[in-house]
């Protein structure tokens, strides 16, 4: 692994949802989406952020970009702390760092034009006027950038396929020139042949631009495939992060291993002669977290000591971190 | 998930408005507007009522064979033209004070409209911003707008509403001021529901990320939403408008006696009805007419309008 | 990697095979406001006793429509079978589905044919629990008391893995999560002992680890009650894991049909190397760029008179755009309909 230097920096994040249930209102239910996750991102490098529905990881992506307020914790960006920035200081951070978001159909207002779409961040910041010559030679070029065709501009969204409608998007996060993007499931919406188009163009932008990814999904050959180090999350809470390779090669986690074995493999040879290992029940609700771990009630390693302590994210070996009292026993990995 | 594009076409739209503001010239939108009146007849009805309507408001001094004020003793009550004793000069007969009803229907009809559309105007104007702000930002903003507009609403309308009138006395433009300001809280709210529903859409977080504030957030992204189910709102609102001036003129509350208005004209026949009853009759038919024209109108652009109407195949 | 270990080619077994399903030709067609779409163009495929076949396509291939078709699923208007056959071979007759009247379809759906549906939030009725559901689909296809047919409801959940089987009867859809749900509607599908299951997208909407659950639930009834089971999906590890033959989809029509291992050993349509190649290899270390597929998916508005796949593929010559490819036989079981491949004898070596 290349040495790369810090870019981003979260510590302890802590995102609660009050939901208010009974008639007055007044019982206030709190969901605790993230609940207390660290981890750095390098620049230049895409971190892969995976889990199952519920797990947190969209919320932690939007927190991050202060779409949603933090409920606790600190990001560190730049040397600042930016939860503690104004509105105003926070605005002009903006454009450093964009998202691309899932369901390329709803985030396109259907009825302005293409072009009109990926201008608006330019002619919002003031950069460029509306309607003048070299806003539109700044989105032709972006249009390009990402494979559209630039004479497009003026036909509407609902014109374009699915692949298309993503790349409008994607187009309309670079026009700011950003440093750091977060992909918010930016392919789940997608047919496979499109998704893999997708992918490479994120990749080769990445290489053009120097960007650095926060790269959410739930497809985990897809995030292994695109990332140079993934974090698994489970209600709220980091299970293990390391390198990609590590993390396929020698899960420690129970929760990794578990998915590891879960996600499908397009061979029927090694479908067939795989053991799997199949974790009972359903994930728990998380307005109602578990005691201790918060994976214990599905774990097939569970002791006594889960039940009562929440492990904290240890680093085991060089830059493989993992949250679990049993990890690095039995030399830090286990068969079944 | 897979991709949910409607099976590959590239035609699809989601809703009316958005599928008219992609046209790309006048007489395709037209053409669009025309194929889905036919697709849904009732609507079609609807919309002929309330063009004859509006043409008889705006034609009235041709189309009408005498003056609606024009009092003539000497031919009071006179029955319809194909009764005994009526006459093609009066069609429909006179009042007891021996105007023609014909020409009173037609003049009705421009009271009625006037009414209908400024009340709804004042209506979608002041329950529109109020529902936008209470909806947008929420919170205590919120609770506070929406407790106010549901003690107005709690309120019994028509009492009310025929309270005040007493009290301001019998003008246009009171009716006006009173329908516009008691029906801008059900303005308000739709308002609010529509904006709490967009709120939620993906542009809107998109916009907020590339830095937007919120004017402009509301200007580009929010009100341009707002206008489908706000003018099908309008119409069932400019419906029941033009009803209650016919039931305040009916209680004597509405315009001054000597204008001629449907809700008036009903008020005159009342004690008729027996002997004479084309006094009211008439007007009373063009009330359910336009009510009913409205409301066929108002029906077919929520079909038209409704996002849900979009049909998902695989 | 630790646990998997390849033990070796998978056992050929001397099944009788009899078909259960055959269907001919069938053209299905939607006529809208916004014009005509062309979502099946002349589908043939066979289904046999007890094998599992994985249909795979993307969005817009028309997969859902053709199996929908088979059922009278698809509202007419603006649907329209406009021609085809499907030879269903029932518990009582041999017959063909696209001629049944309304009421014979509703005799056989949940019957002889059970369907499990993607999203079975909205399937489910949410006011009716979830026993009631289960005993409501026994009483109506097969005469039995309501007593017998409680019984077999509690049966059917124990089987489908869902404990505790007396109180859930009595749940509601909204307290179960998204994978119990979907167990339900799996007992609600083989409740009659049907002879064939369709499964559309059954798994799509469930995170990785319930679907490995969801999975293993179905491979363990298709080995027991020895379904049929036609599993309509977009994700080809899933088929690998679970199909014994595929039949891949494009436009509307099959591009390529052959049994498992041979699709993937050799897969022969460019459509089918595509897909292949657009796939992210778990189990491959390193960055291999991934190959896709140029272009975009198909508009089914248009009426096309060539190899729907045409614009997309890079072996493409000038037949391909004048005429229609049928499927024609490469290997025992293994069908292709590409001029490229079939008439041309072109390789995936070529280029």
């Amino acid at each position: 692994m290349t040495d790369r230097e810090l870019f981003l920096q979260v510590e302890n994040l802590k995102k609660y949802y009050k939901t208010s249930s009974g008639i007055l209102g007044r019982k206030d239910n709190v969901v605790k989406a993230v609940d207390g996750i660290s981890f750095k991102i390098l620049k230049g490098e895409t971190l892969g952020l995976v889990g199952e529905s519920g797990c947190g990881k969209s919320t932690t992506g939007r927190t991050i970009l202060h779409l949603q307020r933090p409920t606790d914790g600190k990001i560190l960006f730049d040397g600042a702390d930016i939860t503690k920035l104004s509105s105003k200081a926070l605005r002009s951070l903006r454009p450093q760092m964009q998202m691309i978001f899932q369901d390329p159909f709803a985030t396109l207002n259907p009825r302005h034009s293409v072009g009109k779409i990926i201008a608006e961040p330019l002619v919002i910041n003031g950069i460029y006027k509306r309607g003048s010559q070299i806003l539109g030679d700044r989105v032709r070029t972006l249009m390009e950038m990402v494979g559209l065709n630039p004479s497009c501009a003026n036909r509407f969204p609902h014109e374009f396929s699915g692949g298309q409608r993503q790349r409008i998007g994607i187009a309309r996060a670079l026009s700011l020139n950003p440093s750091f993007i977060v992909c918010d499931e930016p392919i789940s919406s997608l047919d496979v042949s499109i998704q893999a188009q997708i992918v490479n163009l994120l990749f080769d932008l990445q290489e053009k631009m120097d960007l650095t990814y926060l790269f959410i999904a739930h497809d985990l050959s897809m995030v292994k495939h695109i990332s140079h180090r993934i974090a698994v999350m489970y209600l709220g809470k980091l299970m293990e992060v390391t390198d990609k390779n590590s993390l396929f090669d020698d899960p420690i986690h129970p929760y990794t291993q578990s998915l590891c074995s879960a996600v499908p493999i397009p061979n029927p040879k090694l479908e067939l002669a795989r053991t799997q290992i199949i974790l009972e029940g359903d994930p728990p609700n998380p307005s109602n977290p578990p005691k201790g771990c918060v994976f214990h009630t599905r774990c097939p390693l569970v002791k006594n000591i889960c039940k009562e302590d929440e492990p904290a994210l240890k680093e085991l070996s060089e830059d493989h971190f993992v949250a679990c009292h049993l990890a690095g026993e039995a030399g830090g990995s286990y068969i079944f | 998930m897979t991709d949910k594009q409607i099976t590959g076409s590239s035609k699809a739209h989601r809703n009316g408005i958005e599928a008219l503001s992609q046209k790309r010239n006048i007489s395709e939108r037209l053409r669009y507007i025309w194929k889905l009146l036919w697709n849904d007849k009732s609507g079609l009805i609807g919309l002929i009522l309330f063009l004859i309507v509006v043409f008889a408001a705006v034609f009235a001094p041709m189309i009408s064979t005498a003056d609606p004020l024009d009092q003539n003793l000497k031919i009071s009550k006179m029955p319809p033209a194909w009764h005994e004793g009526g006459s093609w000069e009066h069609p429909f007969g006179t009042d007891p004070l021996g105007r023609d009803l014909y020409s009173r229907v037609i003049y009705g009809s421009r009271v009625s409209l006037t009414v209908g559309f400024f009340g709804v105007l004042i209506a979608g104007g002041l329950g529109m911003i109020v529902g936008a702000i209470a909806g947008y930002f929420g919170g205590r903003v919120d609770d506070l707008v929406m407790g106010i507009i549901n003690m107005i609403l709690s309120l019994p309308y028509l009492l009310f509403v025929v309270f005040i009138a007493a009290v301001l006395g019998r003008s246009l433009l009171n009716i006006i001021l009173i329908f516009g300001i008691t029906d801008a809280p059900i303005f308000a709210r739709v308002t609010r529901g529509e904006v709490l529903r967009i709120k939620e859409l993906g542009y809107i977080e998109s916009a907020v990320c590339a830095g937007a504030r919120w004017p402009r957030i509301v200007f580009d992204h929010i009100l341009p939403n707002l206008i489908g189910p706000l003018i099908v709102l309008s119409t069932f609102e400019m419906s029941a408008m033009i009803f209650y001036e016919a039931g305040l003129g009916f209680l004597g509350l509405s315009v001054p006696p000597s204008v001629p208005s449907w809700g008036n004209m009903l008020s005159d026949g009342r004690l008729y009805l027996q002997q004479h009853p084309w006094i009211a009759t008439y007007a009373g038919l063009a009330i359910m007419f336009t009510s009913l024209g409205m409301n066929l109108l108002g029906d077919w652009l929520r079909d038209v309008l409704d996002p849900r109407r979009r049909r998902a195949r695989k | 990697m630790f646990w998997i270990r390849v033990e070796g080619e998978r056992e050929n077994e001397e099944i009788v095979m009899t078909a259960v399903l055959e269907v001919h030709d069938l053209v299905t067609k939607f006529y809208t406001l916004e014009g005509i779409v062309h979502a099946v163009n002349g589908v043939s495929f066979s289904v046999n006793k007890g094998e599992i076949l994985a249909v795979v396509g993307e969005s817009g291939s028309g997969k859902s429509v053709t199996m929908k078709s088979l059922l009278g699923l698809i509202s007419s208007p603006p649907g329209k079978i406009e021609s085809g056959k499907a030879i269903f071979n029932g518990s009582n007759e041999l017959g063909d589905l696209l001629e049944y009247s309304p009421q014979q379809l509703r005799d056989i759906r949940g019957g002889d044919i059970g369907y499990v549906f993607q999203d079975p939030g909205s399937t489910l009725n949410p006011i009716m629990t979830v026993g009631e559901q289960i005993a409501e689909t026994i009483l109506r296809h097969q005469v039995v008391s309501r007593e017998e047919a409680y019984k077999k409801t509690l049966n059917l959940l124990e089987k489908v893995g869902i404990a505790d089987p007396v109180t859930r009867y009595k749940n509601y859809p909204f307290q179960f999560s998204g994978g119990m749900r979907q167990r339900v509607m799996i007992a609600i599908a083989i409740a009659c002992e049907p002879q064939m299951i369709i499964a559309d997208e059954p798994t799509t909407a469930l995170d990785v680890t319930i679907q490995a659950q969801i999975i293993d639930l179905f491979k363990k009834f298709q080995k027991e009650l020895n379904i049929a089971v036609i599993w309509i999906t977009h994700d080809l590890g899933v088929v690998a894991g679970i199909a014994d033959r595929v039949l891949v989809m494009y436009g509307g029509r099959i591009m390529e049909t052959a049994p498992v291992n041979k699709l993937y050993e050799n897969p022969t349509h460019p459509y089918t190397i595509g897909l292949l190649g657009s796939l992210p290899r778990l189990n491959e270390d390193g960055y291999k760029r991934l190959v896709g597929i140029k272009g975009v998916p198909l508009d089914a508005s248009k009426e096309i008179k060539h190899c729907p796949f045409a614009a997309r593929c890079d072996y493409a010559f000038e037949r391909c755009w004048n005429e229609i490819p049928k499927l024609a036989e490469i290997d025992p079981e293994h069908k292709v309909s590409c001029f490229y491949r079939v008439e041309k004898g072109g390789s995936q070596y070529d280029r």
